[in-house]
């Protein structure tokens, strides 16, 4: 391998810890075993590898800060450009390497030839494939794609002397296996055989004649890796929504820098390919991966980090007009009767949509985009070696988490004007912005202080055994009171609704204990 | 002695390297034959190490001895592997290395390290005092470059600035909120977080060698006038 490709971030990437070891001969012939760096150090080294020689993407759009980022006005059209003062990351090598780690799914939209499928093979060559193999293996969206085609055919001498099903061996394909799984241009599937996909990914599975193969491999881990030109969902057929929202993360392939043209031109000149010359002690083994995505689940999700996250989910579900029952005003309601969810929210006159993050979407966000979330987040802590998972985590991912899943309400009047039109646009940034806003809001309100719904269900968390029917019905009393305080604001936003329904469950709690108390006292 | 002369772009890098680097780069790109000796690669680029320099230095030294070192005699091939390590820019290896320079003969040593054989007594011996010492090395000679910007490989978010020494081959600097040590000698070098003691203790002597910051993310080690 040509030493051009061979240079790995010394360590420690991002560790304080002084290495100043004398070495001897023992430690350079292994003698003395030396100390593996651990993953997340490797994980590190690999993403400096990509970044610098692989991929070459000098992007910090992932940004990190300490004591908030230097911004200089750029132009006069508004442009900022940010510099992160920490250790920041470009998204469109991050994010698929999080999705290695975690056995995610990761959609790579952009143009063509922007390195989508060179970063895909990527990281299956990292977890330990040649790069052959890996190439070999990519599945190319087209339109006589069929279901046989994907998952494999029944061996034909089985079919003729098979007495059940049950006999009927198939000759799965052998991509099935693989521990990363490349899908190129999957708008381009037809419908029909993206439904045979979705099962895949969705339940982790492969069925056919009563047959059926794991796709999760050895390590039980597998990432899957789809490219797009759009992000719209359409293609030569449109992809159909369950299997869009199974993507984990959405991430474009960022452009070219052209002020790094002479290393193409040195590559063109060697005819070396980033796939090909992947340092060895960057692959990750099926043991490693195990360990990997443990480690990831194993890290904490602070009370604080929680808080504001269940804050920014409560916004997004309600809407005023949705339906008649409280438990069905919704925008899933409106979505799934037909109609326009923003002229739903259009209807509900007098509410400031201006504060009300809620309104600028036509969607919720699904339990599902927020386990992706909760565990995109534990990866980003982990990867930047966090003992516990940060805010800054959690606005690192979830714009990518989001993307695709929560779409702008575009009547919404905040993408009429001048200043955010563009947030239309770049969901990256809309998505941040929504985020951003609702910690404003979070602590402006002092929720962190003072929050008597979280003081109820803390409450109720304790259990019921003890609980007189005197206290009970004091309880009762206390959930009655906070509704009726709710009610009486005026104007319903999504953070009251989660509330007010939490309370009614609460409500609900109590009173069938109180009359289990009455019937048991009798 | 070549001088690491300031181009346009100016990168980091050892002075001592300057002057076959390119034949270096061409050369120690080809594994090595002893299957032994290339199992070491992976460990000395774990290390900060050159490969291609150290392949290169073990090839040079293997050529000293008229034929290929005696398999026979596994401690000096382990020897020569040492030496060519800190050669290619382990500083952790120097100590061992010149201790075992002394069991190695001297046209296989000097071959390794890149001298002519009659230099390499009074290269050893200096070398005991001041690890950047290296013959013909004239006073304001930029003996290594060290540092660059993070984006492009380096360890810097920010301008390293107030270089000081803190010991023999210890220097500090700052860059942005955070305090680096910078280790080296005149073969290598590393960069590590200042821990609280490193980035509060005073200045010392720098043993003749200095500082400077004379680029945006450079640090240039000069031998003092």
């Amino acid at each position: 391998m040509s030493d051009r490709w061979a240079h790995v971030s010394q360590s420690p990437t991002r560790s304080d810890a002084d290495q100043a070891r004398a070495l001897t001969a023992d430690d350079l012939f292994g003698t003395t075993a030396p100390a593996a760096s651990p993953l997340d150090e490797r994980l590190r080294q690999a993403y400096f590898w990509l970044v610098n020689s692989a991929i070459i993407s000098p992007f910090y759009d992932v940004q990190f800060s300490i004591n908030g980022p230097l911004s200089y006005e750029v132009g006069d059209a508004g442009a900022q450009l940010q510099l992160g003062t920490d250790q920041s990351y470009s998204s469109n090598v991050l994010l698929p390497l999080l999705t290695f780690a975690v056995g995610g799914r990761c959609l790579l939209i952009g143009g063509p030839g922007r390195g989508k499928t060179t970063l895909a093979v990527l990281m299956g060559v990292l977890a330990g494939s040649a790069s052959e193999e890996v190439r070999r293996h990519v599945v190319q969206g087209q339109p006589q794609l069929t279901v046989s085609d994907l998952i494999g055919t029944p061996l034909p001498r089985d079919l003729i002397e098979a007495e059940s099903l049950n006999d009927v061996r198939i000759a799965w394909r052998s991509w099935l296996s693989q521990p990363v799984k490349i899908i190129d241009e999957y708008n381009r599937i037809p419908t029909k055989t993206q439904s045979a996909l979705l099962t895949m990914v969705a339940e982790g599975y492969v069925e056919s004649y009563d047959q059926s193969l794991s796709t999760a491999g050895d390590s039980g881990i597998d990432s899957w890796y789809f490219t797009a030109n759009d992000d719209a969902g359409g293609g030569t057929f449109p992809v159909i929504q369950a299997l869009r929202d199974r993507m984990d993360v959405t991430v474009s392939a960022l452009g070219f820098n052209s002020r790094f043209l002479d290393e193409l031109i040195s590559r063109v000149e060697a005819g070396d390919r980033p796939e090909d010359n992947l340092p060895s002690e960057l692959v990750f083994a099926t043991e490693d991966r195990r360990t990997m995505a443990k480690q990831i689940r194993a890290l904490p999700v602070p009370v604080a980090v929680r808080r504001r996250l269940s804050y920014f989910a409560s916004h997004f579900e309600f809407a005023q007009h949705g339906g008649r029952t409280f438990e069905y005003r919704t925008k899933d309601t409106v979505a799934t009767a037909g109609a326009d969810v923003g002229e739903v929210i259009d209807r509900n006159s007098g509410a400031d949509l201006e504060v009300d993050p809620g309104s600028q979407t036509t969607a919720g966000i699904s339990v599902r985009a927020l386990l992706v979330l909760v565990h995109y987040a534990k990866a980003m802590a982990w990867f930047r070696g966090e003992p516990e998972v940060t805010e800054a985590d959690v606005a690192a991912v979830l714009p990518f988490v989001l993307r695709g899943k929560m779409l702008p309400n575009r009547s919404h009047p905040r993408f009429d004007g001048d200043a955010d039109r563009e947030l239309a646009l770049d969901s990256v940034a809309w998505l941040g912005d929504l985020w951003t806003e609702s910690v404003r809001q979070y602590q402006a309100l002092g929720f962190e202080q003072k929050d008597g719904v979280r003081d109820l269900l803390e409450q109720s968390a304790t259990g019921l055994d003890g609980v007189t029917a005197v206290e009970t019905a004091r309880r009762i009393t206390a959930v009655e009171s906070m509704i009726a305080t709710i009610a009486g604001t005026g104007k319903l936003y999504g953070r009251s609704y989660d509330d007010l329904l939490a309370l009614k469950y609460l409500h609900q709690r109590y009173s069938s204990y109180r009359r289990w108390l009455e019937s048991s006292a009798r | 002695m070549a001088r690491v002369v300031g181009p346009m772009i100016a990168f980091p890098g050892s002075a001592v390297d300057a002057a076959d680097a390119l034949d270096v780069a061409a050369v120690g790109a080809r594994p090595i034959a002893d299957a032994l000796l290339e199992s070491t690669v992976p460990r000395l680029r774990e290390w900060g190490g050159d490969p291609a320099r150290y392949r290169v230095a073990l090839s040079r030294g293997q050529h000293a001895m008229g034929t290929a070192l005696d398999l026979e005699d596994p401690e000096a091939i382990r020897s020569l592997a040492v030496v060519a390590g800190w050669r290619a820019g382990v500083l952790d290896l120097r100590n061992d290395a010149i201790t075992r320079a002394a069991s190695l003969p001297e046209p296989v040593t000097a071959a390794a390290l890149g001298l002519a054989v009659e230099r390499l007594a009074g290269f050893l011996v200096a070398q005991g005092s001041d690890p950047f010492a290296w013959p013909d090395q004239e006073p304001g000679t930029v003996i290594a470059r060290i540092g660059g910007f993070r984006g492009l490989g380096g360890r810097w978010i920010a301008p390293p600035r107030d270089p000081a020494p803190i010991g023999i081959g210890r220097f500090r600097v700052i860059c942005g909120d955070a305090t680096w040590v910078i280790r080296a000698d005149v073969f290598g070098s590393s960069i590590v977080p200042a821990d609280e003691e490193q980035a509060t203790s005073p200045a010392v002597s720098g043993g003749g060698v200095d500082a400077v910051v004379t680029t945006s993310y450079l640090v240039d080690l000069v031998r003092r006038a």
